[in-house]
């Protein structure tokens, strides 16, 4: 019987997810029945999540860290098979690759996120708003980012140099353009896969961004967050509306 | 989409892999392997190329489904 640890790492992570949510929940509780002010909730939850997100940055990063390198390794060692593969064990490999790939690249833009958010952040308390004396949690909360930002970039960028040479495709990240050298390097059938790809993305992007700009209205509304993120998300769909109409015009006219 | 090939047959008949038919064809092994599955049809340039390397007309491997019935 083949043993995997699939099972395990699924349990590892529900534990560990569980833990923290509970540790949260129970500091949480805590400060509540503490001050003994319930309506004061949403403050003190504010509270425990600007606590909590530095050390959870590091467990994050040091989780993704290993996770990277796992995949990476595995990914290295199935191209290698690969090379030799013949027909449906290559199209077999190709899967898992992109399954793969596709993993990594998604949670780096999670971790990409968090950092940002946490940069952010840290510099509108320490240095907008002067909530507080630079020191204490200034330097771990940008330390958490850089990592975070430098974990997630080194992996994508060594994720798509791997995908890169095993598919024998064109263009480094470092190249002007390289996206571009990148797609013209992809023969007639790749292109229709990206381009069919990037209609859903578009697709789920316009479909998004008002049920998102509803959103912050609400919460402008209810919680006095600001109308800033209404007016970046109108921009945001404007301008996606724009260049679609403007390559309709453009491949129209094309000669 | 009705359109139905032949590809792989001929590709076997030739004792050739999709990874050298591709290269013979200036595309990709998974461009080969898309079409033999009928995932993806190819442009005039391209059929033509296959067949040409093949040494078959492209009606001897794409079929469309109405010329069947």
């Amino acid at each position: 019987m083949k043993i995997t640890l699939k099972g395990t790492k699924r349990l590892i992570l529900i534990m560990t997810a569980a833990a923290l949510a509970g540790g949260m929940a129970g500091a949480l509780i805590g400060a509540l029945i503490e001050t003994g002010d319930y309506s004061r909730i949403f403050p003190v939850l504010k509270n425990q999540i600007a606590s909590a997100i530095i050390p959870l940055s590091l467990i994050l990063a040091a989780g993704s860290g290993i996770f990277f390198f796992l995949t990476l390794r595995q990914m290295h060692r199935l191209m290698r098979k690969g090379e030799t593969a013949e027909d449906e064990e290559a199209d077999r490999i190709d899967d898992v690759l992109c399954r793969q790939s596709g993993r990594i690249a998604l949670l780096s833009g999670i971790m990409q996120i968090i950092a940002v958010f946490l940069i952010s952040e840290t510099i509108d308390f320490y240095l907008v708003r002067h909530a507080a004396p630079l020191g204490n949690t200034f330097v771990p909360a940008v330390l958490s980012a850089v990592i975070l930002s430098a974990v997630s970039s080194i992996s994508s960028l060594r994720m798509y140099h791997l995908v890169r040479v095993y598919y024998h495709k064109e263009g480094e990240p470092g190249d002007r353009r390289w996206s571009e050298i990148y797609f013209n390097s992809l023969d007639e059938a790749e292109q229709m896969t990206a381009y069919r790809a990037y209609r859903r993305m578009a697709e789920s992007g316009m479909r998004a961004i008002p049920i998102l700009m509803c959103a912050a209205m609400f919460a402008n509304a209810l919680f006095h967050t600001g109308t800033f993120a209404v007016l970046l998300l109108a921009l945001l769909y404007a301008w996606m509306q724009f260049v679609y109409q403007h390559s309709l015009l453009k491949e129209g006219n094309r000669k | 989409m009705p359109l139905y090939n032949r590809l792989k047959e001929f590709r076997s008949a030739h004792s050739i892999n999709q990874t050298e038919l591709g290269r013979l064809c200036g595309v990709s092994r998974q461009t080969i392997s898309q079409i033999e599955r009928g995932d993806y049809s190819p442009s005039v340039a391209l059929a033509l190329r296959i067949a040409r390397v093949l040494g078959v007309t492209v009606e001897d491997i794409f079929t469309w489904e109405e010329d069947t019935k």
